[in-house]
């Protein structure tokens, strides 16, 4: 098992390294000045070629492209990620602090979307066909088509600018995140609730399920025992899946509801062509995602027997 | 006459699918009396293992069952899915073929037999697992085996998982779904062996479903010859051996009698076409017009049931010594 973490952990080096050269070429390759966009942000009004050159200059940016990129490799393979070319922080702490504000909502989101989409799955793949199965999936195919952020504004428009029950955006008070975790919950439930639909039907079918009825056991016992704990093994990858999400995936429901999370972070660094700070990102995103992956697989032999990651003897 | 244990009266089975209603057990009746086995034999897809499913009452929610299925005083078939369910397990107890396919695979050996006793039983936990140990090294498996998953054994031990599952509760039927095709041969002798021994000691019936004529010698009591759907044949097991009645046992027979193999020719007929007449006539070397036209009802003479238009119930001259003794 520690050898194959080992190796799961090395193949990390050459993700982070082809992951890293593409996200610097496009940053290049993006029409904007990067000297230019973070004066116009910082001195309210157009730069002047002076300071744009001092700019370039200070920062680095005036070399070649590789060597820009190798110089900064060099310092984040040390641990040094740089700092804001707009703002001047460290992008280590500001990413700290922004990662724990998206890790909030997302989890806030993730579980109301568990807890609507296991029984309600569940439910219809029990009752596989008939009408209450029928209207659950019209529901969730509707739901899978409904785009995230128009369900955040029809939330927003029915909460908090028709009743006033909510606050439509902001950060800091517990109200703050019901909308967003809301929308992120109830859209995210759909697909996920197909999925375990799916997945328990999958499961029914197969043969030890007539065993276990076979046996005398009653409904409730053979879905929970013997079905259930099969059929999640796919709800529990895809679930594992969604926590990619924390690292930038929620930036439209982030900048829809003001949330200061790392979504917001990542839009407004490529909006001013903030080199180190998306750098950082994509660099600390690709490392979370394979660490998340791992993570999974080592789930993966808790819930199966039959996986392991043990070397073969002989 | 005693009352038998088990009763199937003219049992229909009709599955409804897309294409249309397939009619897959047609006017099927047998009886199994007390400590009795009835052997179902019979070619591929001919509705052996419906009929089998079917007294469990675990067919899928598109089959349309009617007739009569009575064990003992109850008619199953009028059993609410709950009534039906205390029957499961405790009075009758199936095995299936591939039994990999029929374990869970992530619940080890032990505990899967413990369930099958805690579902029927008052019982602790403990009593259950101390139960199914018992069981266990009943059909003969090494007590180390008691936390081994499925995937961990082999497929005659999981078979004997599965009937250590089976008489957890001591049922008083056991049906048993061919239950060594996918097994090999050593296995399969094994595997017999240990049910006809445990058959004996629980004064169990048996309802076996088999391919294979030597294992009919070797277990069974009553033999039902079953064709497309249809109970072509019933009767002693020396009857069918000595004196095969109908065209469609002794061709069977004579597939395995003698130095090569002499395969029926033809193809079980499709379900969703039913033929007209006899199902069997298109196959038959003894068909005549009327085998086309009119379907064979049941004829019952000495004891022996027979779906034949040429049955009489004396068959004296078409003996077959030859081919019992060969075995």
């Amino acid at each position: 098992m520690p050898e194959y973490m080992l190796r799961r952990i090395m193949m990390l080096a050459p993700v982070l390294l082809i992951t890293s050269f593409i996200s610097y070429a496009l940053i290049c390759l993006c029409p904007g000045d990067p000297a230019r966009l973070v004066l116009e942000a910082q001195l309210q009004g157009t730069p002047s070629q002076a300071q744009v050159n001092d700019f370039r200059a200070d920062h680095g940016l005036n070399q070649p492209l590789m060597v820009q990129y190798v110089t900064w490799l060099k310092k984040a393979a040390l641990g040094d990620l740089g700092k804001s070319l707009k703002s001047g922080d460290d992008v280590w702490d500001d990413y700290r602090a922004r990662f724990v504000v998206s890790a909030k909502l997302f989890l806030a989101g993730e579980l109301i979307a568990v807890l609507i989409a296991l029984p309600l799955g569940i439910w219809s793949a029990v009752k596989a066909n008939s009408i209450i199965d029928n209207i659950l999936r019209v529901i969730a195919l509707g739901g899978v088509s409904l785009p995230g952020f128009l369900f955040g504004m029809l939330l927003i428009y029915v909460c908090a600018v028709r009743l006033h029950l909510l606050p439509a955006i902001g950060y800091g008070k517990p109200a703050n995140i019901v909308l967003p975790a809301l929308t992120l919950g109830i859209t995210g439930s759909m697909s996920l609730m197909r999925l375990t639909r799916t997945s328990l039907l999958e499961v029914l079918k197969l043969n030890y399920v007539r065993t276990a009825r076979a046996k005398g056991l009653r409904e409730r016992p053979v879905i929970t025992r013997h079905v259930l704990r099969n059929a999640l093994v796919p709800v529990i990858t895809a679930i594992g899946m969604h926590f990619g999400h924390i690292v930038g995936g929620m930036a439209i429901i982030e900048t829809l509801f003001a949330w200061p999370g790392l979504g917001m972070l990542l839009v407004d660094a490529a909006s001013t062509r903030d080199i180190p700070v998306i750098q950082s990102f994509v660099l600390l995103g690709s490392a979370f995602f394979v660490g998340i992956n791992l993570l999974i697989d080592l789930i993966y032999t808790l819930l199966d027997p039959r996986i392991s990651y043990r070397a073969k003897e002989g | 006459m005693r009352k038998p244990l088990l009763e199937v009266k003219d049992l229909q089975i009709k599955f409804e699918t897309k294409r249309g209603t397939i009619a897959v057990s047609d006017g099927v009746s047998f009886a199994i009396g007390e400590n009795e086995t009835l052997c179902l034999v019979g070619e591929s897809g001919c509705g052996k293992s419906v009929v089998a499913v079917s007294i469990m009452g675990l067919l899928p929610a598109h089959a349309r069952v009617a007739g009569e299925i009575r064990y003992r005083e109850a008619d199953l078939l009028q059993c609410s899915p709950g009534e039906w369910s205390r029957f499961r397990g405790r009075e009758i107890a199936m095995i299936f073929e591939q039994p990999m396919s029929c374990l869970n695979p992530v619940i080890s050996a032990g505990r899967q037999i413990a369930e099958a006793y805690a579902a029927n039983n008052r019982c602790s936990k403990r009593e259950a697992l101390a139960e199914a140990r018992r069981k266990l090294d009943e059909v003969g498996i090494p007590e180390n085996c008691f936390v081994k998953f499925p995937h961990e054994l082999s497929g005659g031990m999981q078979q004997r998982v599965m009937i250590a599952i089976a008489l957890a509760c001591r049922p008083n039927l056991l049906i048993a779904d061919e239950p060594t095709a996918a097994l090999d041969v050593t296995v399969q002798c094994q595997i017999l062996e240990l049910l006809h021994c445990l058959k004996d000691r629980y004064r169990m019936s048996m309802l076996l479903i088999t391919h294979d004529l030597g294992v009919v010698a070797e277990m069974a009591d009553t033999v039902g010859v079953m064709y497309a759907g249809t109970m072509m044949e019933l009767s002693g097991v020396e009857d069918f051996f000595y004196r095969p009645g109908h065209p469609y046992s002794r061709a069977l027979m004579n597939v395995v009698a003698g130095n090569a193999l002499s395969p029926i020719r033809g193809s079980v007929p499709h379900l969703l076409e039913p033929v007209p007449g006899c199902p069997f006539h298109a196959r038959c070397v003894d068909a005549v017009e009327q085998c086309r036209r009119a379907r064979p009802q049941p004829r019952i003479v000495n004891g022996r049931m027979e779906r034949c238009h040429h049955f009489t119930g004396d068959n004296s001259g078409r003996q077959l010594d030859q081919m019992v003794s060969s075995r």
